[in-house]
């Protein structure tokens, strides 16, 4: 990681486009849960990665490139929605999971419930589960990218498993 | 992860997310590298003006030196040159009050204007040269001015 993150900083476009196949698919779920839409995800995906090679030379500051690339996408986030106006983002299971026709039942289903599980919990909540489940960043990464204490992260990750387990009992019964 | 959220975290293994868009990619990369050249155009740039700039503050600093040692330069040379010609003027003088007056009162007068030009508190083209205009008309048979005739140590000097 710390290779790469001068090869970032000197601006080679090969380390860019590693970074980018290594953390793409999970920075863009995560900014299509953040956004609820899938074009507004591609669009601020590319912003992403237009900003940090206009300020390629932090990355000679910087421990874990994947980390700042979340922290660098939730500024952009913050930035689309101060233009278009702040709205709570609404999940379909279509826009985060594959579904297709052709899956069986219980996929769709599994994906059905996972989305509405997202949509159940807090936005700082949601933010917190996608970056552990899906993105796979430790407490202490996730602390990073979103600004607060680690604490607080442990804090709203242990609130918001509480209350999917809540739900998936309800669900169940 | 602790056995309490294992449910949570089966039914997020069951739902797979869906990666980005795969004709995203070429288009994301192609915009880095066209973003790094400018990049690397502008830091090139900005590299070239701040040598253009040394370069133009090293001549104001050449020329501002060279300048400033020719004139001081130029100045000391006219010092010299206007004592040469007072020493000039001195000689010229003291041969004329020789010839209306006597050698001793001659060379009093010599001795009085090689005081007056070694006393280098003030520029001799100040004081001198009206010193010498005024003997040169008092040789010539012209009263003094009014502040050499009450000025008694320079009568009896000369």
């Amino acid at each position: 990681m710390q290779q790469l993150a001068a090869r970032l900083a000197r601006g080679e476009t090969a380390a860019f486009a590693e970074l980018y196949d290594c953390c793409a698919n999970q920075l863009h779920y995560y900014l299509v849960v953040r956004l609820g839409a899938r074009d507004a995800a591609d669009d601020v995906l590319q912003e992403t990665f237009l900003r940090l090679a206009r300020s390629q030379r932090r990355f000679a500051a910087v421990e874990n490139p994947v980390a700042y690339a979340f922290a660098v996408a939730r500024n952009e986030v913050f930035r689309k929605r101060q233009r278009q106006g702040r709205e709570r983002a609404l999940l379909s299971a279509a826009d985060l999971f594959e579904v297709t026709a052709h899956d069986d039942r219980q996929s769709r289903e599994a994906a059905e419930v996972a989305a509405e599980a997202l949509n159940r919990v807090s936005e700082e909540q949601r933010e917190v589960i996608v970056l552990k489940f899906y993105s796979g960043l430790t407490f202490r990464e996730i602390a990073e990218v979103t600004g607060v204490p680690q604490g607080t992260v442990a804090t709203r990750y242990r609130a918001a498993i509480a209350q999917l387990r809540t739900f998936l009992t309800k669900e169940r019964s | 992860m602790t056995e309490e959220d294992s449910d949570v975290e089966r039914l997020f293994a069951a739902a797979i997310p869906q990666p980005a868009p795969a004709e995203l990619r070429p288009a994301v990369i192609e915009a880095i590298a066209a973003e790094l050249q400018v990049h690397a155009g502008n830091r090139r740039l900005a590299w070239q003006t701040r040598l253009g700039q040394a370069v133009a503050a090293s001549v104001l600093v050449s020329t501002a030196t060279f300048l400033g040692v020719s004139w001081s330069e130029a100045r000391r040379m006219a010092r010299w040159d206007e004592r040469t010609v007072v020493r000039s003027y001195v000689v010229e003088l003291t041969a004329a009050a020789a010839s209306v007056t006597d050698d001793e009162s001659a060379r009093r007068v010599e001795r009085y204007l090689l005081s007056r030009l070694q006393d280098g508190a003030q520029p001799t083209s100040t004081v001198t040269r009206k010193d010498l205009q005024e003997i040169q008309r008092w040789l010539e048979g012209q009263p003094l001015a009014e502040r050499y005739q009450s000025n008694d140590t320079t009568q009896e000097r000369i």
